[in-house]
């Protein structure tokens, strides 16, 4: 007790020096916390956009399928769709198929995608859906009905009504061709949408490639994202009894996506890494010093007889009050600024383009932090654990003076 | 004497002020490094689009970019317009002719975007025959001789001498198809253009499409890039009427505003580290000053000016600097070096990630900009003056009679 109490007194004989140490290393903490909870918040959001728009939390794929997109790798959905909506977290399935084709209007043709899907559940959850009425969705899924990228629909220089014509192989080897009238236009942001998208009803996409009943992909959507591995693992167990069939999460099935996050927080962290090494070094310094202008004190202590490590455990219970003090503060100024990142966020609308695109999914320009309480503490315990590692060398050194030679310290 | 004085009073303390420049040269030195990786991951990323795709600038008809409207097409003389030959700073152009249809073998068929181009020309243009995977880039003796993307290749199963059939709407309204042989296959790892573009020779797809002797636009490759837009301005009036032409900027505005906004990020990055670092100059100097307060006020009680007081320190702080500067310059610029010979390949980890209408490949590799270097620099001396300020002032109004009294 005598000790902490000492310690806690030592730290405070300069009281500007401690004041900017301490401020030096709750900044960087509150910074460090902030930063990741904002991008935590933002990579929530892109992921839960690109799910919705793309492979779902979870995707259901004939095996290969994933790797080839090779259209020939469906499988027959209907029974799973209806076992996999049943397991409990699980929001939705969609079912989609996924057909290369070539879209000809009276004067332009163009590559596109054509995606056959359930129109009802489709327009629950697909963001790029999100701004269509009612009825400019696509009525039925045998309909000829078409919701389609607004670029494309430039690009082809057809309007809403109005018919074209989608050509794709058919699964005898001849070029197969519907007719499609325009119902609804989707305006995503992405130009690799917006210029190829063509969403059918998944009947009518059936026909064009003779696949009729079946599908390329089963999109789970998950109520709480955080239930990503418990439904994984029901889900693999339910699709064990249908050979060839493979369930893969989000991050296998969106590889674009995945990565993008990966190598933004990659550079994330590394700043993060500078910022606490040279504050590891500030801390290193301010403590050398401490030790430093105490020698004299040091050798009276160490002559009226305290063993060395008694002297480097005070050092060093000196640093660990530094660092938790400042860990406290810091969590608290970093939970502040959550708050208002939550809360408010930071609108970099006028910074960024207004359809930024990222691993493939909008950039949404106002950015909001989401709480991460599990990491903010451990950045907290870091801290701490590297001011302590801090003090290692100024705790040596002041165990190794004699108490004569402190003594004559100046 | 001020200036000596200065700097051997940094020295008084060695331990302390070599633990203070350390940290300032790390910051310093990894943030031009991490700036360094930073601006090579842009630089691939504008490389994807323009480099292997449509060029620094695009000549054609105005929002041709827009539509891709197959009757937007030009005579191929337009190529040899004197504007365009007199300019030094266009390196090389390329007359294109641009195609949408499908591309069938057997079973499977992929919509692709062709290009038929005069390979003598494209070459000049994009770096796509530095990506050649197998087989040839085409020659126009080949005639019908195609080059293709690995994704491409992959999905359909192809190698060269492959046959293929590539069906489209010809400007006649009929339905142009004709036979393509694969000559090369080549991979940029940008998915885009893997995936779905297909190179021909001009004269081959002006027949495919009934546009004889027409193009669509010409692509030029400048000596440099950043002079796109300018270059755009500058030849515009001299062009026939019913052209226009466009800087890989308005091509791409989105991975425009991101180039333009990471000056915006690069700068709070840099003020964020800083401020790390400059308490820990400032901690130093408040230090230093508190220790030397009997001296000043002999220095004071002598006759020395406050102010002369005041640059005393904040010389000391700008010699620190100074030499943080030079040295975390040298080891930035040695870590970018190394960054931009050798690299560190990601391939392993991470796929290629579309952004902003490019690609970023996976791989860590830094480029030298001017600003990646500046910007840490100007800033690391100025927060090095901003952390002397405090302690200076704090000398300089220090009370001799006071001061000297100190222990």
């Amino acid at each position: 007790m005598d000790h902490l109490f000492l310690a806690w007194k030592n730290l405070w004989r300069n009281r500007r020096r401690t004041i900017i140490t301490l401020a030096a290393i709750a900044f960087s903490i509150m910074l460090v916390q902030a930063a990741h909870n904002l991008s935590y918040g933002v990579y929530a959001g892109m992921v839960d956009s690109g799910v919705r728009a793309g492979s779902g939390h979870i995707a259901v794929y004939r095996q290969n399928y994933l790797e080839s997109r090779d259209e020939t790798l469906h499988f027959t959905g209907r029974n799973l769709i209806t076992e996999i909506a049943a397991i409990a977290g699980v929001e939705e399935v969609l079912p989609r198929l996924y057909i290369p084709a070539l879209a000809q209007s009276s004067r332009e043709s163009r590559g596109v995608m054509v995606i056959g899907v359930d129109p009802q559940r489709e327009r629950g959850i697909n963001p790029f859906l999100k701004a269509l009425t009612a009825d400019s969705m696509v009525r039925a899924t045998d309909s000829r009905d078409a919701v389609i990228g607004v670029r494309l629909l430039d690009e082809l220089q057809i309007k809403p009504g109005q018919k074209f014509v989608v050509t794709a192989q058919h699964q005898d080897g001849t070029l197969h061709s519907e007719l499609l009238r325009v119902r609804g236009v989707v305006k995503s942001g992405m130009k690799d949408i917006d210029g190829s998208l063509i969403m059918v009803g998944l009947e009518r996409a059936g026909l064009l490639t003779g696949s009729s009943g079946s599908v390329h992909e089963l999109s789970v959507i998950l109520a709480n994202s955080n239930d990503e591995e418990t439904v994984l693992d029901q889900v693999s167990t339910l699709i064990a009894a249908h050979p060839g069939i493979e369930a893969v999460n989000w991050e296998r099935a969106m590889p674009n996506l995945a990565n993008a996050i990966k190598l933004d927080y990659a550079s994330q962290k590394f700043i993060f890494l500078i910022i606490l090494l040279i504050v590891t070094i500030g801390v290193i310094n301010t403590l050398l010093m401490s030790v430093m202008e105490r020698m004299r004190e040091f050798g009276v202590i160490l002559a009226l007889g305290s063993k060395p490590m008694t002297l480097r455990i005070m050092i060093m219970t000196e640093a660990l009050m530094l660092g938790l003090l400042a860990a406290t503060i810091g969590t608290l100024l970093g939970s502040l600024a959550t708050w208002y990142l939550v809360d408010r966020g930071i609108d970099l609308a006028a910074f960024v383009p207004e359809t930024l695109e990222f691993g493939g999914v909008v950039f949404d320009p106002i950015m909001r932090a989401s709480w991460d309480p599990v990491w903010m503490s451990k950045i907290a315990g870091y801290v701490t654990g590297l001011t302590l590692l801090a003090s290692l060398y100024p705790a040596i050194k002041a165990g190794r003076i004699t108490p004569v030679e402190g003594m004559r310290h100046h | 004497m001020l200036l000596s004085l200065a700097f051997r009073n940094l020295w008084r303390n060695r331990r302390r002020t070599l633990l203070t420049l350390s940290a300032m040269v790390v910051s310093a030195a990894l943030l031009i490094l991490a700036l360094g990786v930073f601006s090579g991951m842009f630089k691939d990323m504008l490389a994807s689009a323009t480099e292997q795709y449509y060029g620094h600038l695009v000549l054609a008809q105005p929002e041709y970019h827009l539509r891709r409207d197959l009757f937007a097409n030009l005579s191929v003389d337009i190529v040899n317009h004197p504007a365009l030959m007199n300019e030094p700073e266009i390196l090389a152009r390329s007359p294109r002719l641009r195609s949408f249809g499908l591309l069938s073998r057997q079973l499977s068929s992929q919509p692709v975007e062709l290009l038929g181009i005069i390979p003598e020309f494209e070459q000049q243009v994009t770096s796509l025959r530095n990506k050649i995977t197998a087989g040839y880039y085409p020659k126009l003796e080949d005639r019908n001789g195609a080059m293709i993307g690995q994704g491409l290749a992959n999905k359909m199963k192809l190698k060269p001498g492959d046959e293929l059939v590539f069906v489209t709407q010809a400007a006649d309204g009929s339905i142009g198809n004709d036979l393509l042989i694969v000559r090369g296959v080549f991979a940029t790892g940008d998915s885009r253009n893997d995936n779905s573009l297909v190179l021909a020779p001009l004269p081959w797809l002006q027949d495919v499409m009934v546009l004889p002797g027409r193009i669509h636009e010409v692509a030029m490759i400048l000596a440099n890039p950043m002079l796109a837009a300018e270059m755009a301005d500058r030849l515009g009036p001299n062009l026939p009427e019913n052209t226009e032409v466009l800087a890989w900027g308005d091509l791409l505005p989105e991975m425009r505003e991101v180039i333009a906004a990471y000056g915006v990020s690069r700068m709070i990055i840099v003020t964020i580290l800083y401020l790390a670092t400059g308490l820990g100059i400032l901690n130093t100097f408040f230090m230093s000053v508190m220790e030397r307060t009997r001296e000043f006020g002999i220095l004071m009680a002598q006759g020395m000016r406050p102010m002369a007081i005041r640059s005393l320190v904040l010389l000391e702080t700008l010699f620190l600097g100074g030499i943080a500067l030079t040295i975390g310059l040298f080891c930035g610029a040695l870590m970018t070096l190394y960054m931009q010979q050798v690299g560190i390949d990601l391939t392993t980890y991470i796929t290629p990630i579309t952004y902003a209408g490019g690609t970023i490949l996976p791989r860590l590799h830094a480029v030298f900009e001017v600003a990646n270097f500046l910007v840490p620099a100007g800033m690391l001396l100025l927060v090095s003056l901003i952390a002397g300020f405090l302690p200076a002032n704090r000398a300089a109004r220090l009370d001799p009679v006071v001061a000297v009294r100190e222990d």
